[in-house]
């Protein structure tokens, strides 16, 4: 299975780079709404200036939501979705190649914003860069499998990416709260016992939404 | 050995196709006839477990193929309508692709060689002549060992030569008993052929 899994990521990363246009669609929608976001939010208000990372998670999910419909599309197109799925291997690799590039290509848009965000806002990264980028690799972890989810569901569907924002949303919401609170607390250095709690539940919240979006996703695409 | 029992498919529109059976022995050629929309690829979908067969039965080797789907397409080359074919990609790393995902990458360079792709490996499939990008899906045929080979119209966009080079390569399977399934318009008066007209299936 190892084998399998390699090679199918291997070819969508190389797909995935080759078609560039994708990530960079996600990069201009995320800085976009990030710099619109930050200018309406901070007015003159130093308080909210304090909080300003979590700025960056709305546009992050609704850009991860609108690259959903390129997870399967083009392998469903050309059918070569069909022809992995009958090519007698498990479609858990399939899902999970997917997972990867897709967040492979959004945690980018996290790793170049986050260090220049921090450097703007007087934020110390280095002290807090586990518990920041951590926290940010689970949500983004989680998002990527429950929009490979919904984007499954939706492979159909013309303009399905509005189905599969309707779909992921509501868990996408009890996520951001957790980070929402985690960021908060290393930007306010609330008390780290509060922090270990958050990150102890995000990390099981991930797991959980990582398994059953494989499994349901695996699921799905031999129904189709 | 492919048997067939009582397959039906019913769509938005009605019955499409209705209690076909067959039975195919080692080394059998199935062509199957049908105009536009009488459920050619539908039938070969069905086949290969991409449209599940509701109370009909396929069994492959006695065995019923819904026990062990992953399995059964383990023996399945399934050649559809569209070429499963990155445009982004060379030929040679498309075909590379599938040579690795059934692990078997000494079977590259013949296929390579039987449809004379040498001097296009390196060039993307985008660039390509519908016709090459048939004669690069038809390769696939060589990547694996399977036995059972579901073609659909796997002659439409070739010329003269590559036909009769993917004829050769069906009389080789067929002789080395494997079992051959085309959905398609032509390829009339093959000898060793058997056919299914479809459309006889619609009110039985």
């Amino acid at each position: 299975m190892s084998n399998v899994f390699a090679t199918i990521l291997k070819r969508d990363l190389v797909i995935a780079f080759l078609r560039n246009g994708h990530f960079f669609n996600s990069l201009a929608f995320f800085s976009i709404t990030t710099l619109l976001l930050i200018s309406i939010l901070s007015h003159g208000d130093p308080k909210v200036n304090l909080n300003l990372l979590n700025v960056i998670l709305l546009p992050y999910i609704f850009a991860a939501l609108l690259s959903a419909s390129e997870i399967f599309q083009a392998d469903f197109n050309d059918s070569t979705l069909e022809q992995l799925l009958i090519s007698g291997n498990s479609s858990v690799s399939i899902v999970i190649s997917k997972i990867i590039v897709h967040w492979l290509q959004l945690f980018i848009i996290l790793l170049i914003s986050v260090p220049l965000l921090c450097f703007i806002y007087n934020i110390n990264l280095f002290l807090n860069l586990f518990s920041i980028y951590g926290a940010l690799f689970l949500l983004s972890l989680s998002i990527s499998s429950l929009v490979t989810f919904a984007s499954a569901l939706t492979l159909r569907i013309s303009n399905g990416v509005i189905i599969s924002c309707l779909i992921v949303m509501p868990l996408t919401i009890i996520l951001l709260l957790y980070v929402a609170s985690i960021l908060n607390s290393i930007t306010e250095n609330v008390d780290s016992s509060i922090l270990v709690i958050d990150i102890k539940i995000l990390f099981a919240l991930t797991i959980v939404f990582s398994l059953i979006s494989i499994l349901a996703c695996s699921y799905v695409l031999k129904k189709i | 050995m492919l048997t067939c029992q009582n397959l039906s498919l019913e769509n938005n529109y009605g019955i499409v196709f209705k209690n076909i059976g067959f039975t195919l022995l080692p080394g059998s050629l199935l062509i199957i006839k049908g105009a536009n929309g009488s459920g050619k690829t539908c039938l070969l979908k069905m086949l290969v477990g991409l449209i599940e067969h509701g109370i009909g039965k396929i069994l492959w080797n006695k065995i019923d193929i819904s026990e062990d789907l992953q399995s059964f397409q383990q023996n399945v080359c399934y050649i559809g309508h569209n070429n499963a074919l990155k445009k982004e990609l060379t030929v040679f790393e498309n075909l590379d692709f599938w040579c690795k995902l059934k692990g078997l990458p000494e079977l590259l360079l013949p296929a390579i060689h039987h449809f004379n792709l040498h001097d296009i490996l390196d060039v993307n499939i985008e660039s390509l002549s519908i016709g090459w990008q048939r004669k690069v899906e038809l390769a696939r045929l060589l990547l694996s060992q399977t036995n059972l080979w579901l073609l659909d119209e796997p002659e439409i966009n070739l010329d003269k030569n590559a036909q009769d080079l993917l004829m050769d390569l069906i009389k080789v399977r067929v002789r080395e008993r494997g079992i051959v399934i085309i959905a398609s318009h032509g390829l009339d008066d093959l000898p060793y052929a058997t056919y299914l007209d479809i459309r006889g299936f619609k009110n039985e």
